[in-house]
């Protein structure tokens, strides 16, 4: 994950206060001696949108490709299960015997 | 006699046509086999022939319905039941149902005897017949006997799956309770109940599903289900390659919608695809996603795939004209077209400030004007100080006067264009800023004294030394001021104040190199003040402090000649005082280097005639094992010290080391032709050019922008720039046809010639006028 504000946990409109408290945060949950990758990554996002000229300048120029997980996490959760009826069962015990897919 | 010949003929015929059928038959070939025992069969009924040509045909059979081929399959078993009496019965009837002639199917397995209806394949045929049942088939029911249990019992199983459905658990299970255990339906039942847990209890649903046989009908809907109890991810890789009623059915047990599914379909080519299969990706699902975010999404995506700008504006709405500029901006830098970019960011920067210069707009503009000047930096290489990048940094600043570097970068520019009043004027401005900044502070000090105003340096550097006084920089700043001042004073004829200066500059000192320069300057002063003795004292113990080798002498005879102290006296000291200095080491001649840009920097002007008196030495030490990058800082420095004979020497030494590299023969040839193009020899300037293309292949953009400069071909091309856009193809094309030509170099000198003139490329397309040129 690059996008810095989706590293950090906190809305794009975020101020320079919220940006500091959610580094502290993830600092605490991913110190450097533990975890120092992750502890880079969100150094770097820190950096990257430290202060509101930081902010504007990302949302000007960062260009990198965005990756599919930012947009899959936000699919809706499943609805909850359902029984089918009985027309779709009949057909699916059909299909099923049968081969044929209708 | 030829009777005879001839029947020993068909009977060898026979016998030949007998191994090769059977032949075919062993080795799978049954189309063959099946020809040859037909033909054998003509000749003679043989039993074994009979039997075979069953095996032939069932074998074949078999072949079509692995195929899915059913319906040939139980068209091969008749015509082999025609020629060789039934046989696998349920074989047959397996394909006709498989084949949909469920009613034939059904009628058979009702019309067969009980030993068959009892074995393991008459129940799964008994199973299957259910199944058919439960969902209507009416062919089946009207073949089946009245009294059949397969009738008998399907009037339960329906209510069963019908109070499931309608989520009636205690209907359900009472409906199951009149199918006895060993009932055709008794796999159905099992998968029932298991459905009936599969949200509350999944291990119990899976306990269920296990007792379903593998050879089971009903073994399929049994596996359709599991896949229902998958987590998402492996779910969606199951559920891919599902069809029709099946795929339906995992749907609602997971509680899914049809688009989810079209998402679980694509989402394996989707990942670690390129922009633009991203880009149709998300817009095809767009259903599936949260609105705003898969508008950021596409639009993060646009300047790698800046096609699908209409798409995105017909499904989102028109872009503002600035966030269309910003895209095609980025679309640009991605194709590395630097030009087209600065395009773009400048009518960008205009849509901005078009409503007036407050607010995030304003700060946005000057952060694009920042980024044109570092754009126009890299398209022009390392002499970046022009009027252009000059200009886009102050327009900045007029919008954001907040921002430290940008005031840096323009007293950089003003000192590389030998502007001290700008200097100043920017040196002054970003104090005033930024009254308490380290950074700005360091920085107006130097500038102050590059400019000799030492004084004023001295006073940047003592507040910054104030605020932190383990600050090294300053420290050498401020002792490197009250040094200049006492060579004033010197010179001046005024040793009193000059050595207050030096008790001053050795009041600060903390590092041996730092007191040796201050003893060595107290040394001169003593010497011009007739003390020999304490002079001698003084310079032996600063070249002592300054490591006492080529350093050390290099400084001694650099301040030395700052001060007016003829070259012959300098010489006696330094040998009365060190009989022979040590020979140089790498790390010696790297420090030089360093000295160098420091003290050319400051513009010492006595640099290249301590460089010629250290000649020898410093030839010598060319030999030395330089690394590849130590080598090209002290070439570097040696060419800013215009020191061209070293200059030659150490790159002829590099290149002997490191082979002939594109920076290393720029710096022989400017060494040997003492900088000037014109002393250049046909085949320097043909290797100078083969050079050129060798560090424009490997994207040295410092060794490119050192050789065109020299060169003469000036940087106006920014390098990794796509091919030529049709529109100057076009334009070339005209131009040929204009000058009646067919030779592009002859396109190149009219364009050159016209560069010349104007002094740029003329606009293109260009406004010359039709005809020939006289």
């Amino acid at each position: 994950m690059t996008n810095p504000f989706q590293v950090l946990e906190v809305p794009e409109t975020a101020d320079d206060a919220e940006i500091k408290k959610a580094y502290l945060r993830k600092v605490r949950e991913f110190p450097p001696e533990r975890e120092p990758q992750r502890f880079q990554a969100v150094r770097n996002a820190f950096e990257a949108i430290q202060t509101r000229r930081d902010r504007l300048r990302y949302q000007l120029f960062h260009a990198e490709l965005p990756e599919l997980t930012e947009l899959l996490d936000t699919r809706p959760q499943a609805g909850t299960p359902r029984r089918p009826s009985l027309k779709l069962l009949q057909r699916a015990i059909a299909q099923t015997l049968t081969g044929q897919a209708e | 006699m030829r009777k005879k010949r001839k029947s020993q003929a068909g009977r060898q015929s026979t016998a030949a046509l007998a191994a090769q059928a059977e032949s075919h038959l062993h080795a799978g070939r049954f189309r063959e086999a099946m020809d040859g025992y037909k033909k054998l069969l003509k000749h003679e009924q043989r039993p074994q022939w009979r039997e075979a040509l069953a095996d032939a045909y069932l074998g074949r059979a078999e072949q079509v319905a692995a195929k899915g081929m059913y319906k040939e399959a139980a068209a091969l078993w008749e015509n082999m039941a025609s020629l060789c009496g039934a046989r696998q019965v349920e074989r047959y009837i397996d394909w006709l149902l498989q084949g949909g002639r469920f009613g034939r199917g059904a009628r058979l397995f009702a019309e067969a005897d009980t030993a068959f209806r009892e074995s393991p394949a008459g129940h799964r045929f008994a199973a299957r017949l259910a199944g058919l049942l439960v969902c209507d088939y009416a062919e089946v029911a009207e073949t089946l006997p009245a009294d059949s249990p397969l009738l008998q019992q399907r009037d339960s199983m329906l209510a069963a799956l019908r109070a499931y459905s309608e989520g009636d658990d205690a209907a359900m299970k009472e409906s199951l309770k009149a199918i006895p255990f060993r009932s055709p339906y008794r796999d159905l039942r099992l998968i029932l109940q298991g459905l009936m847990g599969l949200a509350a209890d999944p291990q119990a649903a899976l306990a269920q599903f296990d007792k379903v046989p593998a050879d089971s009908p009903f073994a399929r809907l049994v596996e359709v289900a599991r896949i229902a109890l998958l987590d998402d991810d492996a779910l969606l890789e199951a559920v891919a390659p599902l069809q029709g009623a099946e795929r339906e059915l995992v749907l609602a047990l997971k509680g899914w919608e049809e688009g989810e599914i079209d998402l679980a379909r694509h989402l394996p080519d989707a990942r670690g695809a390129n922009a633009k299969a991203l880009f149709r990706f998300a817009m095809s699902a767009s259903g599936q996603f949260e609105a705003s975010r898969l508008e950021r999404f596409c639009l993060e995506l646009l300047p790698h795939y800046p096609q699908g700008l209409s798409a995105f504006e017909k499904h989102f709405g028109p872009l503002p004209g600035f966030e269309r500029e910003r895209i095609q901006a980025l679309a640009a830098e991605q194709r590395r077209d630097a030009s087209a970019a600065m395009v773009h960011w400048r009518h960008g920067v205009e849509q901005l400030t078009a409503a007036g210069t407050q607010g995030d707009n304003a700060l946005k503009a000057a952060l694009i004007l920042r980024h044109l000047a570092d754009l126009a930096v890299q398209a022009r290489g390392p002499s970046p100080w022009n009027e252009e990048v000059q200009q886009y940094l102050v327009r900045s600043l007029e919008l954001d006067p907040q921002d430290k570097q940008t005031y840096l970068k323009l007293m950089g520019i003003a000192r590389q264009r030998e502007d001290p009043k700008a200097q100043d004027r920017w040196a002054e401005r970003a104090v005033g800023q930024f009254p308490e900044d380290a950074e700005v502070l360091m920085a107006a000090g130097l500038s102050a004294y590059r400019r000799r105003a030492f004084k004023k340096a001295a006073g940047f550097a003592r507040t910054l030394l104030e605020r932190d006084p383990i600050n090294p920089h300053a420290r050498n700043l401020l002792i490197s001021c009250h040094l200049a001042h006492a060579r004033k004073q010197i010179k001046a004829g005024k040793p009193a104040l000059a050595e207050r200066e030096l008790a001053e500059a050795a009041h600060y000192v903390r590092e041996n190199d730092q007191r040796g320069i201050v003893e060595l300057n107290q040394g001169f002063l003593a010497l011009a003040q007739g003390s020999d003795q304490e002079a001698e004292t003084l310079l032996r113990q600063g070249l002592q402090d300054l490591g006492g080798g080529l350093v050390a002498q290099f400084r001694f005879l650099v301040d030395g000649r700052r001060l007016g102290i003829a070259q012959h006296t300098l010489t006696k000291y330094y040998n009365r005082l060190k009989d022979q200095p040590p020979s140089p080491t790498p790390q010696d001649i790297l420090q030089l280097a360093e000295l160098l840009h420091r003290y050319l920097d400051d513009s010492v002007e006595e640099i290249p005639e301590v460089l010629e008196r250290l000649r020898k030495p410093l030839k010598a030490a060319a030999q030395l094992a330089f690394s590849e990058q130590a080598l090209r800082v002290i070439l570097a420095a040696l060419q800013k010290a215009d020191t061209y004979s070293l200059l030659k020497d150490y790159a002829e030494a590099a290149m002997q080391r490191f082979g002939r590299q594109p920076r290393f023969f720029y710096y022989y040839v400017f060494g040997r032709t003492k900088g000037q193009d014109d002393k250049m020899t046909t085949l320097e300037e043909i290797q100078l050019q083969s050079a050129l293309d060798q560090a424009l292949e490997a994207g040295d953009r410092e060794t490119v922008a050192l050789i065109e400069d020299f060169l003469g071909l000036g940087g106006f091309m920014p390098m990794g720039l796509p091919p030529m856009p049709p529109v100057i193809e076009q334009v070339v094309d005209e131009l040929m046809d204009f000058l009646n030509t067919d030779d592009p170099e002859e396109v190149l000198a009219f364009l050159e010639e016209r560069m010349r003139e104007g002094g740029e490329l003329p606009p293109l397309p260009l406004p010359f006028p039709k005809g020939r040129l006289k």
